[in-house]
């Protein structure tokens, strides 16, 4: 029996997924526990932070076993596997921040790219009104702060 | 038999609204962001704090950078400006700079992150220049430069330039900025005088380009357009990767040495080098 890392997943919905090396070394944060001094057999749980439900972690394990297959069309299952349209629903939008924020912790490069570049797609071109609206972000700053940000911002970059 | 493995838990977990854009935090705004243009990216800083945070990241700005901005600020500015994030060294560049005397003026298209360079008629070799006769420099505020030359005429109309500048790596187009006419003001308004304009539509002019690495281009073209400024196209040359660390050295002229018949009537303001992706918005200048 071969190393294998089990993800286990707390909260709602609690599951194990069970990794073989070919998809555990694709998250960063684990591959290194393949050079450990564990033995040979043995079997490492990781436990996920509450915040990564199981269906997330199952998507981004999805992404992990399809990748090879998938490279070879790859604008396919992009739009196939973060089903974007072009305004996004509440439920889409959480889904793919939470697979950003979720490889970004597992340190997958590779879907951290594609994530926050779908994301950056669908922030393009778009007014800071209009993202607060549809991606129900609060405003923080002051009146005084945000006039300090606009005028730090686009008028210093010049003619 | 297996050993438990503790979470490295990160700050960002005890969110109280999970997936949601306004709870990111800073460096996850920035991986966001990273994907936009600079425009974007400042006009986004605004939204919250997390986004404002961002949109100074110096990873984020790097990235925006020329490869060699380092050699770029050192020839435009003589030294390099230190204690600065790299947003504002993005700034800095994308502000329209002096060098060389004031003979040239260089700058950053904002967007795109492309370099422009301007040459002044002052900053060229422009045969006759010093003969009164043929050529003068006309103060004008239809000038980057506030000054234009114009010649009366000549038999031997030649511009040459060679420039040593340390282009990062693409494709760039020349252009010269010119006019049939002089440009003047009459009670306020713009006129311009075409009444010693000759000798264009008899055979046209030659725009040839050299660069250090072999590159070459040729091309004529009958200059036609009386009483307004007008880009022509010289030429263009590639940079490569290899050579954007290190100065790239063209020369390039503009010629009507037809002995023939004289001309004249022409006003010269510039020389442009601008990146080829961005050519079609030179008219806003």
């Amino acid at each position: 029996m071969s190393k294998i890392i089990v993800l286990k997943c707390v909260g709602h919905n609690p599951k194990d997924f069970e990794l073989d090396k070919v998809v555990a070394v694709q998250f960063g944060l684990i591959k290194d526990l393949f050079h450990g001094d564990f033995d040979a057999e043995s079997k490492i749980v990781v436990d996920v932070p509450v915040k990564f439900n199981s269906y997330i972690i199952g998507r981004i394990i999805e992404f992990c076993r399809n990748r090879a297959s998938w490279s070879s069309d790859r604008a396919y299952w992009e739009q196939d596997f973060f089903h974007p349209c072009r305004e996004p629903n509440q439920r889409k939008r959480k889904e793919l921040i939470a697979i950003m924020e979720a490889s970004e912790y597992l340190c997958m490069e590779s879907l951290v790219e594609l994530t926050t570049q779908s994301l950056a797609n669908y922030l393009k071109g778009k007014s800071p009104l209009t993202i607060r609206s549809l991606w129900k972000v609060e405003g923080d700053l002051t009146a005084e702060e945000e006039a300090k940000a606009l005028a730090m911002g686009v008028a210093k970059l010049g003619h | 038999m297996g050993a438990s493995h503790s979470a490295l838990h990160k700050d960002h977990l005890s969110s109280p609204s999970p997936y949601c854009l306004g709870d990111l935090p800073e460096d996850c705004v920035a991986l966001i962001v990273e994907n936009l243009d600079p425009v974007e990216i400042c006009r986004l800083s605004k939204l919250n704090r997390a986004f404002r945070g961002a949109s100074w990241a110096d990873f984020v700005w790097e990235s925006k950078l020329p490869t060699n901005y380092e050699a770029f600020l050192e020839r435009i500015l003589g030294g390099f400006p230190e204690n600065l994030q790299k947003r504002d060294i993005y700034a800095c560049l994308c502000r329209v700079n002096s060098f060389d005397q004031g003979t040239k003026k260089v700058w950053m298209d904002k967007r795109s992150g492309g370099v422009c360079l301007s040459i002044s008629a002052k900053g060229l070799s422009i045969t006759g220049i010093d003969d009164r006769r043929y050529w003068t420099h006309i103060p004008t505020d239809e000038s980057r430069f506030a000054s234009v030359a114009y010649l009366q005429q000549t038999w031997w109309f030649e511009i040459d330039c060679e420039i040593d500048f340390p282009f990062p790596a693409g494709t760039y187009s020349i252009f010269f900025r010119l006019q049939l006419g002089q440009s003047g003001k009459w009670f306020g308004r713009r006129v311009c005088n075409t009444e010693q304009v000759h000798g264009w539509d008899i055979k046209p002019v030659r725009f040839q380009l050299w660069t250090e690495d072999g590159q070459y281009s040729s091309s004529q073209c009958v200059l036609t357009e009386r009483g307004r400024w007008s880009h022509y196209h010289g030429g263009d040359f590639v940079v490569r990767e290899s050579r954007s660390s290190s100065s790239t050295k063209i020369k390039f002229s503009m010629t009507q040495i037809d002995c023939t018949h004289t001309k004249g009537g022409l006003s010269l303001d510039s020389v442009i080098v601008y990146p080829s992706s961005c050519k079609d918005r030179l008219n806003r200048f």
